[in-house]
């Protein structure tokens, strides 16, 4: 009797230790679904920060130096030509280039930076440039984005490396229509637009 | 031993009937599809391009401009007798062939209404419109874009064409890694995709494409398929596709080993450039006597094939057919039957004639006169038989 009862006792131990043993497993696989889950997701912003970073050393700083030619003509809301060297009005601004060719979202991306920044640029001293087929067009797109800013419509094509990669970036032009600093911004990570914004306000607020 | 004779004549017999069976019934089959392929073999050098231009009848449409209608970057166009059809990054927009503005889709994510389009195509007999929205929402209006069906597509997509009453082929937009096929077929009853055609493997630049717009082209019944990664042109079968034309770009053809040196298409589409090969095919539209193909090098942007002969002749648009060298007429929105349609925009005020606000259009004996900040133009050339 005695050793049926152990046979039992060692059958139901033997039965609770392998549903343990299920159990601790499947907590385990679940923990290793979930880390990599997590792992991959933080590599992949590593990688994308990595990106952007790597891709504002390279692609940014080879814009720096470039002069815009003074015969650059810009429409503004009510379709009058002008000079983009009589809009800059002998002070260094900040210009975002937006396009309908662009992603759209990258370009309102960079809006909603510029309407959110803590950095306190000037609000006259920032400047949107955008490419449309018709300035009809970019009045359109200033009231769906509530912008506030003087905004201008360029039809020319312009030789700045930067318009090569069909991408939303902003720059820092002086009198001279020399560029001073630029940045692409990533709509994904608003917070580095911020911080490029933090890092340029020296050369706004002084001139 | 005579037994076995006799069976193994019997065998024979049978063969040769059978062999003989079908050899009639191929020759029966007046609707055989079953073609051989055609290589043309490009022509680059001493072309007297004088020679190789065509006469076309020209045709201006100016779009109205109202701010219910305001065009921005334009993907696609269609161009019917009763109809114009737009797509683009905003909206969908239909017009009169007078250029009259009909009707707008809404923008939203109700039925029918789009938030990112990315192409459309026609069909005219059954009077209907597809639009791809974001590869994998195929919706059907009818030809004024009154709203009938939608869709949802296993895959993504770039083009379509409806092929009978169930099925459409679907040309994908997925690199190799995630699709094998370009084409793949949709049936509608089912709402699966039933089969899938053309293995990317088999393709030199299988890693290396671009979005092209209008890479089935229908003529007399006939659906033909052009891809930018693709040297052939391929006619559909109902079982498959075969291939019509294969083109050989000869001195302007990159050597096979080139390609494996391009992981990035940007960067290989600069480069095939600057080393004066022909990169991507553009479009292949068949015009009746002759065949036009779309690519870019440094020297041509096209080339026309006779239909009796099997040489490219590489050209220019503008050239070709007499036009002004701007960038709307370096390469046709659209074309159908023996037309080809550009959109104008507004060139002419541009560049050297920034300050101006109107101008005019001349192109054969036709004139238009072009404003600026108006919709596009819609130039039509209806090309002539000699």
């Amino acid at each position: 009797m005695k050793l049926k009862w152990n046979i039992f006792y060692f059958i139901l131990s033997a039965i609770l230790l392998s549903i343990i043993l299920i159990l601790l497993y499947n907590f385990k696989t679940k923990l290793e679904t979930e880390f990599n889950k997590k792992y991959s997701q933080i590599k992949n912003e590593c990688d994308l920060v990595q990106d952007v970073l790597m891709n504002n050393l390279t692609n940014s700083n080879s814009n720096i130096g470039f002069r815009f030619n003074d015969d650059i003509i810009v429409e503004d809301t009510a379709c009058n030509k002008l000079k983009l060297i009589n809009i800059i009005n002998g002070e260094n601004v900040l210009i975002y280039r937006i396009s309908d060719t662009h992603c759209s979202t990258c370009d309102v991306a960079g809006i909603k930076s510029l309407l959110r920044t803590n950095s306190k640029i000037p609000y006259n001293k920032i400047i949107i440039i955008g490419s449309f087929y018709n300035t009809k067009l970019l009045n359109s797109y200033i009231t769906a984005n509530n912008i506030k800013y003087r905004s201008y419509n360029l039809k020319q094509s312009i030789n700045i490396k930067a318009e090569k990669f069909n991408f939303p970036y902003f720059i820092i032009v002086n009198k001279n229509l020399e560029v001073l600093s630029c940045f692409f911004p990533e709509k994904t990570k608003p917070y580095l637009t911020e911080y490029f914004f933090s890092g340029i306000k020296h050369l706004l607020n002084n001139y | 031993m005579a037994i076995a004779i006799r069976l193994n004549f019997i065998f024979i017999m049978k063969k040769i009937l059978f062999g003989l069976l079908l050899i009639l019934i191929s020759c029966n089959n007046k609707n055989s599809t079953i073609q051989e392929k055609q290589h043309i073999k490009a022509i680059s050098r001493n072309i007297d391009q004088e020679s190789l231009k065509l006469d076309a009848e020209v045709s201006f449409v100016q779009l109205e401009t109202s701010k219910e209608c305001l065009l921005g970057y334009i993907i696609n166009i269609e161009v019917t007798d009763d109809y114009i059809y737009i797509l683009d990054r905003s909206s969908f927009f239909v017009f009169t062939n007078k250029g009259n503005f009909i009707k707008k889709i809404k923008r939203g994510k109700g039925p029918g209404e789009l938030t990112r389009a990315i192409n459309f195509s026609l069909d005219l007999a059954r009077n209907e419109i597809y639009i791809i929205e974001m590869g994998n929402l195929l919706h059907i209006y009818n030809n004024l874009a009154d709203y009938k069906e939608t869709h949802k597509l296993d895959g993504s997509f770039i083009d379509v064409v409806r092929v009978d009453d169930d099925n459409f082929l679907l040309y994908t937009v997925l690199p190799p890694k995630y699709e094998e096929f370009l084409i793949s077929v949709y049936n509608k009853k089912s709402k699966n995709i039933t089969n899938k055609f053309i293995s990317s493997k088999d393709l030199l630049m299988k890693d290396l494409s671009i979005l092209t717009y209008n890479n089935f082209f229908v003529k007399n019944s006939e659906i033909f398929f052009s891809a930018s990664n693709s040297r052939n042109i391929y006619k559909y079968i109902g079982n498959g596709m075969e291939t019509t034309y294969s083109i050989d770009f000869r001195n302007l053809e990159p050597p096979i080993s080139y390609f494996s040196m391009f992981d990035d298409v940007r960067n290989f589409k600069k480069m095939v450039y600057n080393d004066d090969y022909v990169g991507f095919l553009n479009y292949c539209y068949d015009l009746g006597k002759l065949v036009l193909f779309g690519f870019k090098c440094k020297d041509f942007n096209c080339g026309i094939k006779y239909k009796d002969e099997n040489i490219m002749y590489m050209s220019s648009v503008s050239e070709l057919f007499d036009l002004p060298q701007t960038p709307s007429f370096e390469r046709p929105y659209n074309a159908n039957d023996n037309q080809i349609h550009f959109v104008y925009f507004n060139d002419i005020l541009l560049n050297d004639n920034l300050q101006k606000k109107e101008a005019f259009l001349e192109i054969g004996n036709k004139i238009i006169q072009v404003n600026e900040n108006n919709n596009p133009i819609i130039v039509t050339l209806k090309i002539k038989e000699k």
